[in-house]
């Protein structure tokens, strides 16, 4: 049935009306929260995750098993809601500016490697050019 | 008498490995054997049901002196203390191992859990050699012990007493969920902790593609505590990004009546989940006749057989076509709940009693 399922999945998305702009968005969304996207040492990942995390909410949650304790929690909620709001705000901030930082970083860094990595290739190829020039000339002397 | 005592790190009520710890008791006391539940975290409902582990005494006169006589079984899910504790005991040794989530699904959202669940591998791989067997719920979990040196293993799938599901559910958590259903749509639902590995972000981007391709009344249901708080607000924030902040509900710390009208309001059970070692959640659904459809991971194949609709792929249009084949489909959504009764047979209290005792005898004989 899988296989049905998937000829039906790929009937769909060939129609005219298939929303296809709305599932990329889905399908983008999702993958930032996947696991394979970044490693354990990834800075971008890291950046992307603190930019993502940096939206202080606090408006705490007051769901509780009993009654009573969810009173406790709305009274304790507005007692200090003042207090917590201006503090989350700049923390907020602290946390965006952070991860604004860290993006920029992270993406000085990819350009540092990728332009690493190109210099690599051309030293590389250098290299070969001047080794098969060497055994050229040893071959010619001989 | 001959003693089987169990030990495990956290005791708590009303969780699948606790319920699990409480029926091998009650299994092994009803065979005849003297046993004992030890915890290093006794969590207060069931303070009276354990003592914490460092109150065992092992049998007087050294190493071998009762040899087969007291047993331990260590419930291995999780980093702990006590396993290196345990291996220095002059008793034989077995585990029960749950799985161990891989580091990799903690590492984005709670370093410090990565490095709990890298010590627990570690953890796992030095008590190998201190173990006399391994028992594991699936021969999914039952591969890895095998992978990480341990010389005998047998499968004995969890113990559900699938009873104790027929009692009352909360009412008003079923008169407000039946009511949300009289409004149209199909109800998802979706049992587990809210964490990486379970891959709600999936679930969630699967329905959203639903409401907008067949069901826009559509509701999703995602039942579970939050182990990761990080990952938990990430996915609050999906919702919204994906507008369907209307119809997704998260409820944690459910009592178990709850979680009964949870089940007992849904139409569909979906999983999406990356890791499993067995999946009860999956199982319990096939009790409530309540089709399933899953993706098809680690020991989720072995535990479902042909009573899931089985994704290779999660792709979330995929994921939608499935769920509304189940749904619109008759014969689909009858066939699968058929056998999901049976596989619910398959997995009964009895049955699994039968297959405990079966794995256990003959190894404790060995042993002794």
């Amino acid at each position: 049935m899988a296989e049905e399922v998937r000829a039906e999945a790929e009937r769909l998305a060939a129609e005219p009306g298939f929303p296809a702009d709305y599932l990329a968005r889905v399908r983008t969304a999702a993958g930032r929260m996947a696991v394979t996207e970044g490693g354990q040492d990834d800075a971008r990942t890291a950046a992307l995750l603190l930019e993502q995390q940096a939206l202080i909410d606090v408006d705490a949650p007051v769901a509780a098993r009993t009654l009573p304790q969810r009173l406790v929690k709305i009274v304790v909620r507005k007692l200090v809601g003042w207090y917590v709001h201006f503090i989350g705000h700049q923390v907020g901030l602290l946390g965006q500016a952070t991860a604004r930082f860290a993006l920029i970083v992270a993406e000085r860094l990819d350009q540092m490697e990728a332009a690493q990595a190109t210099e690599r290739a051309a030293m590389a190829a250098e290299i070969a050019a001047l080794q098969a020039r060497v055994a050229e000339l040893e071959a010619r002397s001989t | 008498m001959t003693a089987v005592h169990q030990f495990l790190p956290v005791f708590a009520a009303g969780d699948a490995i606790g319920n699990h710890v409480i029926r091998i008791r009650d299994t092994l006391r009803a065979a005849g054997y003297e046993s004992e539940i030890f915890a290093d975290d006794i969590h207060p409902p069931v303070r009276k049901l354990a003592r914490h582990y460092l109150d065992f005494e092992a049998p007087a006169g050294g190493p071998g002196a009762r040899r087969g006589s007291v047993h331990l079984l260590y419930h291995l899910s999780t980093g702990s203390r006590m396993a290196g504790w345990l291996a220095d005991q002059a008793v034989p040794l077995a585990v029960d191992y749950h799985n161990i989530t891989p580091a990799e699904y903690f590492d984005r959202w709670q370093p410090a859990a990565a490095k709990v669940a890298r010590e627990a591998r570690a953890e796992m791989r030095r008590l190998a050699s201190s173990t006399a067997f391994g028992l594991a719920d699936s021969t999914y979990n039952a591969m890895e012990l095998v992978d990480e040196g341990y010389p005998d293993t047998a499968v004995v799938p969890i113990l559900i007493d699938f009873a104790e599901y027929d009692a009352t559910p909360d009412a008003a958590t079923l008169t407000r969920l039946r009511r949300r259903a009289e409004g149209g749509g199909a109800q998802w639902l979706f049992v587990g902790r809210v964490a990486a590995n379970k891959c709600q972000h999936d679930i969630v981007a699967a329905f959203a593609a639903y409401r907008q391709l067949f069901d826009p009344r559509a509701h999703l249901s995602i039942v579970g505590g939050r182990t990761l708080p990080l990952y938990a607000r990430a996915l609050e924030r999906l919702v919204v990004e994906l507008g369907v902040d209307d119809a997704v509900e998260f409820t944690d710390g459910v009592k178990f009546p709850q979680l009964l009208a949870h089940f007992r309001a849904a139409d569909v059970f979906v999983s999406l989940s990356e890791h499993e070692g067995f999946c009860v959640p999956l199982v319990e659904a096939m009790h409530f006749g309540v089709p399933t459809v899953a993706f098809a991971s680690c020991a989720v194949p072995e535990t479902v057989d042909d009573a899931t609709l089985l994704l290779a792929d999660k792709d979330p249009v995929m994921v939608a076509v499935a769920v509304q084949r189940v749904l619109s489909d008759d014969v689909v959504r009858k066939a699968l709940i058929e056998a999901g009764h049976r596989r619910v047979e398959h997995f009964s209290l009895v049955n699994n009693q039968r297959r405990l005792l079966e794995a256990l005898e003959p190894r404790i004989a060995d042993v002794g």
